[in-house]
Parts: structure tokens; sequence; C-alpha cells
């Protein structure tokens, strides 16, 4: 970003290598219409690319782009007058998604997990939600979703602990840590 | 859904052609560039707060000794730097300050430069804070407004859709800032320093200009307000 924002144009293709991936896997999570997180995800990178001349040197690229994505995401959902921004765990998607976490070594009851996780997940507050998310499946550190959201160190871990506790008392401790490790 | 029955490979392929397509189609001055925009608005902008406040008669003492208008005006535009420094100015994060650390601007600046105001000119004796019957406080008021708008303007246009987490409470500092510093120059025009006449003519302004800058802020500051839809 920093050689983008100086003006090598052709740093714009690596910076998408470098963040598209987890910002799409994060639309998808929150987006219902996969052709809409794709829209979304453009808008994402348009307003990154419109915000090169500002880019603070040194800052860092992905709690930004986390961001933008997630007030693209809220605002879409206000749009459309939908309930909150989490897709539909009926949806196909999804559905394939549990099925991918069932392949390979994983049962059938692990599969059945994901979707139980991914549904009580979708019942928690938004807040509470969104720094679960942040921290145990887009990986980032606790200063990095703190920026995300605008608050303290302090609030997103204990929005996140609430997260986990609640999620924990629905599911049991060793389904809450084999579906953060498969989502 | 039937774009999810092509192949993952060919779409994410197609997704990124087109995104860079997007980029390409739509130039944007690199930081050089920016920079030297932004800093030409500033510079208007402050030319014109200053036009303003010289054509209203420019720095008037009156009775007040230097030292007190000295004083108390340098109290304001250090508050402005700061001000400025924690709105304005990102930090080291794209994603600003601490929402604590604007809203503790917003809400503690008022109480701060009235106390510095009464502090430093007590002092002087009682006489530096008689009530000025002719002088309620809505010229300081008027005038206050008028620079610190022309200041908000600028500040406004230079963050225009920057702001992703919270742009009302970033327009609210911005909007702060402006009304410190034109209170700055609202300072060394006016010889008033009865309470009343300051909670009129000094710090109404201040919120007024908040509530304003909060209200530019969701209207100019916000991400992506009169965004297009993508291209497709």
């Amino acid at each position: 970003m920093e050689r983008y924002a100086r003006g090598d144009d052709r740093a714009f293709e690596q910076l998408y290598d470098a963040v598209a991936a987890r910002l799409l896997a994060y639309l998808r999570r929150h987006v219902r219409d996969s052709d809409r997180c794709r829209d979304l995800l453009q808008e994402t990178f348009l307003h990154i690319h419109r915000s090169r001349g500002t880019f603070h040197p040194g800052a860092a690229v992905m709690p930004w782009a986390f961001a933008i994505a997630r007030r693209l995401v809220v605002d879409d959902a206000r749009r459309e007058s939908r309930a909150p921004p989490l897709a539909d765990v009926s949806d196909p998607q999804w559905t394939d998604f549990a099925e991918m976490a069932g392949h390979d070594d994983r049962t059938v009851e692990e599969g059945e997990l994901v979707r139980s996780f991914l549904r009580e997940l979708a019942r928690l507050p938004e807040t509470q939600r969104t720094a679960f998310e942040l921290l145990k499946q887009e990986g980032l550190s606790l200063a990095e979703a703190a920026q995300v959201l605008g608050v303290t160190t302090t609030a997103v871990k204990l929005r996140a602990h609430r997260a986990y506790v609640a999620l924990r008392a629905a599911l049991g401790v060793d389904s809450v840590r084999l579906t953060e490790a498969t989502t | 859904m039937s774009s999810d029955r092509t192949d993952p490979l060919e779409a994410a392929g197609d997704l990124k052609s087109r995104i860079l397509a997007a980029v390409r189609a739509e130039p944007v001055p690199a930081r050089r560039a920016t920079l030297l925009r932004n800093a030409l608005l500033l510079a208007a902008g402050g030319a014109v707060a200053l036009a303003i406040f010289i054509l209203r008669g420019g720095v008037r003492v009156y009775e007040r000794p230097t030292l007190l208008v000295v004083a108390t005006s340098a109290g304001w535009f250090i508050g402005a730097a700061v001000a400025t420094r924690i709105a304005f100015a990102r930090g080291r994060s794209m994603l600003g300050r601490p929402t604590a650390w604007l809203v503790a601007l917003v809400v503690g600046a008022p109480f701060l430069l009235l106390a510095w105001k009464v502090a430093v000119t007590a002092p002087f004796g009682p006489e530096m804070m008689v009530c000025w019957n002719d002088k309620p406080g809505f010229k300081c008021l008027w005038l206050d407004l008028g620079i610190g708008i022309v200041l908000l303007a600028a500040f406004t246009a230079a963050r225009r859709r920057s702001d992703p987490l919270r742009p009302g409470i970033t327009g609210a500092a911005l909007g702060m800032a402006a009304a410190i510093a034109a209170g700055g120059l609202v300072d060394l025009w006016c010889p008033v320093a009865h309470v009343e006449h300051l909670l009129l003519g000094h710090i109404l302004p201040l919120v007024l200009l908040a509530a304003l800058g909060a209200l530019a802020g969701r209207r100019f500051i916000r991400l992506g307000s009169r965004s297009e839809p993508p291209a497709r």
C-alpha cells in the first residue's frame, strides 16, 4: 500500500492479492448474495484506491480494509432493510461450507456442529459477534480488532469473551474449540 | 446464485480483472498531489478566516493589558493546535484517533477553555470581568460562527469520505477544532470577560460548530456517501 500511495500503480495488484481473499471470506460470512458480495469487495477496493493519497506511511492496511468492508456491509444491510447483517445459515453456500468442514478426516457430526455453531453465532448481539469474528475467524490482533471497531482493546476483549462464554454455554467447550478451528 | 456454479478459480480471476479495471478507470492522485491539494484547501480556509477577522476589525485590545490578551488567546490557539492534531491528523492509523479521544475533546474543550479564560483573567482584577451591557455576546457569536464555518468547511473537504467508523464523532471533533481556532481570533477581538458574555459569545459557538460538524461528518466524511454502485 505504501508503494501504491507513493504513485506506483502496479502495486495495487499486489495489494489486491494480499488482502482480497481475507476480505472476500469476511464478506461471504456476512452477505447472503454472492454477486452482492463481489460488488462489496469491489467497493471496498475502490475506497482503498480513492484513499491512496491520504494513506499514512506505516499504517496497518488490514484493520482499515476490514473497517471499510464492515461499514459497507452495514450500509448495504440498512439499504436493503435487512435484519442484522449476517448470512442465513440455511443458505446453500453455508450448507456447502458446513459440508466442507465434514470432508477428509472430519465426521458428519462435526459438520453438524459447525452448522450449530454458525446458528448460535448468529444469535449473539452484533457487537459480541463481530468482536469474536474479527479475533477468532479473521485472525486480527486485539489492537487491530479494536481499530476496526473503534473501541478500546479492553472492550474488544470483553465482547469476545462474552461471545465465547455464550457459545460455550450453548455448544460446550470442545465444540467451540472445534468450530473455531474449522471456521 | 448461478455464479456459484462456475469454476471458483475462473470466478476469482474474473473478479480480480473486474476490480483492477474499475480502479484503472478511476484515476486518483497519489500522496504528494493529495497532500498539496489538502494544504491548499487548509491555507485557503485559513486565509478566508483571517480575512473575515480583519474585515471585522482585527485585534482590539481596549483596556486589556497586553499580557492578558496574549495569555488568553495563546490558550485558545494552543487548544486549537491540540484539537486539530487530535481531530484532523489521524495519527499512525488510517482509522483515526480512538473514539474516546474525540469524545473527550468535544465534551471537555468548552469547560477547559471557559475555565482557562476565567482563571487567566481573574488575577488582572474584577474590572476585567465586568458586565458590558451593550455587549451581550451576539456579535462574538456570529463572528465565531462565521470564521468557524469556513475552517470547518476546509477540514471537512480535506477529510471527505475518509471515515468508515464514526464520521459523526469525527465531524464533531473537527467542528470543535475549527471553533477553538475561531475562538482564538475572537478572543483577540473581544475585550469582554464577563461569564454570561463568555457563555453566549465564546462557548456556545463551540457547541454549535461541534453539532454542525457532526452533521457535516455524517453527510460528507462518512465512507461511501454519494458513491456510485460499482460498474460490472
